[in-house]
């Protein structure tokens, strides 16, 4: 079929307003106008076009697309630096052009959290947040299918490390180092490549092994050893105790003190990390607890 | 070639006038793809693997890895951005360039 014929048909069966119906299924989401033309009405060989934010479909043949476009897109490819929102050409496959378009939507808005953390992370740790907190909102509207989708995704572009992290940011851990990072000041006094070493070394941790305490003011120094020797007792490989500041450093080395005995008694050993943060009044504590053999 | 392309019809009549768009999405199946790559100097090899036409080196998504033409989602701006079809591989695309 020519493509002359071709549009006269497209344009007769716009006006009759049969496109979006006739594949349409009771079981089937409406599909989106341009999926459909490409998938059913006009064979193999149309392309689609959309300009500048239209999602309005505008249809050409491979061969008909004039040098000037592949031109530009080889261009485009000498750039370093890129702006994505300014001129661009994009070779989208298609069904994917939506999904595209729904994280671009997600990733634009601004979460506290991520904010907060994103001075101090590089930019792959703040995709993986990005990303968690989008499996956060598909799970909160329902759409189990798409979050396991997304966080598959995480996995196969970050590997195990990735899907960890995005069930450690939905179960709240990544809150917790931010409440420890502003309750500390440490924010506030340490300097950004210090802070970003700090917050880096316990996102790492995060991955190894999730039993990571935070040592703060109210907590119940025989409580805490109690978890730890309980930790222990179970064989976990790896338990993380950080704090800040002179306070909360005395009772972590109280914690320490307590559980001392069973670090030997369960074949465990201790690696302490006392380097006070240079740049800041607050001086920090780092203590592993991790399984020999 | 401007007179060939006014012969395409009703759906784009007026190539000078797309040009002028700053964004320009061409939407394309695997098949289609292939074709369209071709002009951006890439093929597909035997085993499905999008590959550099003049040196034969297989290209790397932003993963790192070789990708196929099955799995690819879109060819973006910037330094040969071949992402996944996965939001995850766009993710890492923006976060690159978004700061």
């Amino acid at each position: 079929m020519d493509p002359t014929s071709l549009a006269i048909a497209y344009d007769f069966l716009k006006k009759i307003g049969g496109i979006l119906k006739l594949r349409k299924r009771e079981d089937q989401k409406a599909l989106k106008e341009s999926e459909i033309l490409q998938k059913n009405l006009f064979g193999k060989n149309l392309i689609i076009i959309n300009l500048g934010s239209s999602n309005e479909p505008l249809i050409t043949t491979p061969e008909k697309i004039p040098d000037e476009v592949f031109e530009r897109i080889e261009k485009q490819f000498r750039k370093r630096k890129i702006n994505p929102d300014n001129e661009s050409v994009r070779l989208i496959s298609s069904g994917f052009k939506e999904r595209m378009n729904d994280y671009k939507k997600h990733f634009s808005r601004k979460f506290s959290d991520i904010e907060f953390l994103s001075p101090f992370i590089d930019e792959w740790y703040k995709s993986i947040f990005k990303l968690s907190n989008y499996v956060g909102s598909l799970l909160s509207q329902e759409k189990h299918d798409e979050a396991r989708t997304a966080r598959n995704d995480i996995e196969k572009q970050y590997g195990k490390a990735g899907r960890k992290l995005c069930n450690l940011y939905l179960t709240g851990y990544l809150q917790k180092l931010i409440n420890f990072v502003k309750s500390e000041k440490l924010d506030t006094y340490a300097d950004k490549e210090e802070l970003s070493r700090f917050i880096t070394r316990i996102i790492k941790d995060m991955v190894e092994d999730t039993n990571i305490f935070f040592i703060k003011e109210n907590d119940n120094i025989v409580r805490v050893a109690t978890k730890i020797v309980n930790l222990m007792e179970a064989g976990h490989a790896y338990i993380a105790i950080h704090s800040a500041g002179s306070w909360n450093i005395r009772k972590a080395k109280k914690i320490i003190k307590i559980v001392e005995d069973d670090i030997e008694k369960y074949g465990y050993r201790k690696k302490v990390d006392n380097k006070p943060m240079k740049s800041s009044k607050c001086p920090i504590f780092y203590v592993r607890i991790i399984r020999e053999g | 070639m401007k007179e060939e392309i006014n012969k395409a019809g009703f759906a784009i009549k007026d190539w000078d006038k797309v040009l002028k768009n700053k964004r320009i999405d061409i939407i394309a199946d695997s098949k289609q793809m292939k074709v369209l790559l071709k002009r951006i100097g890439h093929n597909v090899d035997e085993r499905g693997y999008i590959i550099d036409a003049k040196t034969g080196r297989k290209v790397k998504s932003n993963d790192g890895k070789e990708i196929k033409i099955k799995e690819l989602g879109a060819v973006l701006p910037g330094t040969k951005n071949f992402v996944r079809k996965n939001v995850a591989s766009f993710s890492h695309f923006l976060a690159k360039h978004y700061r």
